[in-house]
């Protein structure tokens, strides 16, 4: 390659590299003096003499440092006793040990390895029914698609297929998802920031019940996608008790200072929300809803899991079955496709309720 | 994936590692890395870049890296340095955590191989804060898991299938994929009855039988990779949907390519392979969605509410 006149521009991506390489060429520590006087792009301004530009390098040295721990790099300094002009005193020095570095090995247990292995590293093992337990997991996790982890989870899986190449899903096992808003990529993260570092967030939130978009100030304990939608578990500043936030119904959401931090009860798991249908997702008291479902519609009822079986009705099939209905709108829109399938007994305002519904889009296809 | 230095390192570092894999000598063309990286071939020229100027020099932790373009591609290899993935980073640790915290035989595995990569979070705290399902139920359970040794050893599935609105029927199908779309699990096979590929809800299976009798792939199915793909059928027709301006705002943001009317509805056109599969996602919106047309696809949600 042809070299630039003059001092080239050194891109951090490349001091990172030149760095790490220094270092893992080096089996023993390496004094931060030298690291500064002869890893490039450091080494000009450490050369120079001027105790600015010195200063400078010094910053540099340890933004990079910090910032290479985001990758999983740890670059810490140990207290090394030099000889020589400063005999006996202790400096900073640093090692660079390959574990620090290196993704361990994976193999299958009982296996020879199929790469050749040049760097002493732990070896993690697994068994069979852990290796498709690990693969199942790698295909669920694509599926959080490029809006929230699925950058990550396609880089982690093209780590872990070095050493175990079927670990990557072929066609067969895919997970899709529909198209999110914009809003989305800004509220997310700071949804996911506000979990982690159990800080309290601003938003705007819709309200589908009461058709209102207003300021809240939330307590976000957890994440969830259910149904393929994502939701927020979350503690309002302004109520009592968990509240289940839908992400895509919230605006302008931002992160509030460190001093207002949360405590998260131990008891809490977002898991806990998980398997709910949407229609027990609401804040309101739950009320039990018996409906009578003609056959096949009970068996895919039955087959998702949904209702408590009260009785079967008739012989092919039919049920009648009972729901814990916090929210009647999604449950009765959840009923619609049915049509005179399903039949709601009691109470009588979610009958009505439906009634009214196909009411209105009777008028709507007349 | 936003181009920063993190990411780029991480890029390099695993290019390094693959190529130095196999046979250095050998040159591999800008596209085969590009498909490896899930980058663009712009992407992959950009790293090599950052790579010719390491080694523009001699330097002693990159002196057994070898890298150059030829007319095929390019040749890249070590013989010290990078010659492995770096650990995973804290988000991707993340994301194998909670892949593995979603089924009930992965939670001990996560737990341990979060201890060994260190940078992921602790399992435990993972576990309260994040979740996606649903789980499915033990029936369906069972079904996906017959679907999967299905398409796996290749070996015929027979199935007692029910419809939308047919009576429950046996066919025998050759799985190829299993599909989750919005906590529904297709089975997307081979239906030697109709002979043609069908999508089969896995719920609406009955019962499933595994048989013995092997089938040869069908090279001319076209796999399932995106939502679209579970709508596409040969004679799929499209449907013009008005959203009211109750719910036209996230509409919007879902379907940016819809059109506005004057009184605040919002229209999109949508494809329909299966029209029970549009009249079912409308109706979650009541009155709020309107088929506009076809008038065979209003009949069909006009029959369905009875």
């Amino acid at each position: 390659m042809k070299r630039h006149p003059g001092r080239r521009k050194v891109t951090k991506a490349e001091r990172w590299l030149n760095l790490l390489a220094f270092l893992l060429d080096h089996r023993y520590p390496v004094t931060r003096e030298e690291i500064l006087s002869r890893v490039e792009d450091y080494q000009q301004d450490w050369s120079s003499g001027t105790e600015t530009k010195r200063e400078s390098v010094r910053r540099k040295f340890e933004r990079d440092k910090s910032e290479l721990r985001k990758l999983g790099v740890t670059i810490e300094p140990e207290r090394q006793k030099v000889s020589g002009a400063r005999g006996g005193q202790e400096v900073e020095a640093y090692r660079l040990r390959p574990t620090d570095l290196y993704l361990p090995y994976l193999e299958l247990s009982g296996k020879a390895p199929a790469q050749p292995r040049p760097y002493p590293l732990p070896t993690i093992s697994l068994k069979p029914d852990e290796f498709l337990t690990l693969r199942r997991a790698a295909a669920r996790v694509l599926s959080l698609g490029e809006n929230v982890l699925g950058a990550s989870a396609a880089s982690a899986l093209r780590k872990l297929s070095f050493d175990l190449p079927l670990l990557e899903p072929a066609d067969g096992e895919v997970v899709v998802h529909g198209p999110v808003g914009q809003a989305f990529h800004q509220v997310f993260p700071v949804l996911r920031a506000g979990v982690e570092g159990r800080r309290p967030v601003s938003c705007r939130y819709y309200s589908i019940g009461r058709d209102a978009d207003e300021p809240r100030v939330i307590e976000p304990y957890g994440l969830m996608l259910s149904w393929g939608t994502w939701y927020c578990v979350a503690r309002p500043r302004d109520r009592d008790g968990l509240r289940v936030f839908r992400v895509s119904r919230m605006r302008g959401a931002e992160l509030l200072a460190e001093e207002s931090q949360f405590t998260v009860p131990d008891d809490f798991a977002v898991r806990s929300y998980l398997d709910r249908a949407p229609w027990e997702l609401a804040d309101g008291p739950s009320v039990r809803v018996r409906v009578r479902i003609g056959f096949p519609h009970s068996r895919w009822v039955l087959g998702e899991g949904l209702g408590d079986v009260v009785e079967a009705t008739d012989p092919e099939g039919g049920a009648l079955l009972e729901f814990g209905v916090r929210a009647v709108e999604p449950f009765v829109r959840w009923l619609l496709p049915f049509g005179r399938q399903a039949e709601v007994l009691e109470p009588a305002d979610v009958r009505d309720r439906l009634a009214a519904e196909r009411d209105r889009l009777r008028a709507l296809y007349r | 994936m936003t181009d920063l230095a993190e990411y780029q390192v991480q890029r390099i570092v695993s290019l390094i590692a693959w190529m130095s894999q196999g046979d250095r000598e050998t040159p591999v063309s800008f596209a085969a890395a590009a498909r490896h990286l899930g980058v663009s071939e712009k992407t992959v020229r950009s790293d090599l870049e950052v790579l010719l100027r390491l080694t523009d020099e001699l330097k002693s932790g990159l002196a057994s890296m070898q890298v150059a373009i030829t007319a095929t591609g390019f040749i890249l290899g070590s013989l010290g340095a990078f010659r492995r993935p770096l650990r995973l980073t804290g988000d991707e640790g993340l994301a194998v955590i909670i892949g593995l915290l979603q089924s009930r035989d992965g939670q001990q595995l996560a737990r341990r191989l979060g201890a060994l990569l260190e940078q992921a979070p602790r399992s435990a705290e993972v576990d309260r804060t994040w979740a996606f399902g649903p789980t499915p139920g033990e029936g369906v359970s069972r079904v996906l898991a017959l679907a999967r040794r299905a398409r796996d050893e290749r070996r015929k599935l027979d199935l007692l299938y029910c419809g939308s609105t047919a009576e429950p029927a046996r066919r025998v199908v050759h799985p190829h994929q299993v599909v989750q779309d919005g906590g529904v699990w297709y089975i997307i096979a081979w239906c030697e009855r109709a002979r043609a590929v069908r999508h089969f809800r896995a719920e609406r299976v009955l019962s499933a039988e595994l048989l013995s009798e092997p089938f040869d792939p069908k090279p001319a199915i076209k796999p399932v990779q995106q939502r679209k793909d579970l709508l596409d059928a040969p004679a799929a027709t499209t449907a013009t949907v008005a959203f009211s301006p109750r719910i036209a705002r996230w509409q919007r943001e879902r379907y940016p390519d819809g059109q506005e009317r004057p009184d605040g509805w919002y229209l999109i056109q949508l494809p329909v392979a299966d029209p029970r599969w549009l009249a079912r996602d409308l109706l979650q919106y009541g009155a709020e969605a309107e088929v506009l047309e076809p008038e065979g696809m209003r009949e069909f949600i006009r029959t369905m509410v009875g």
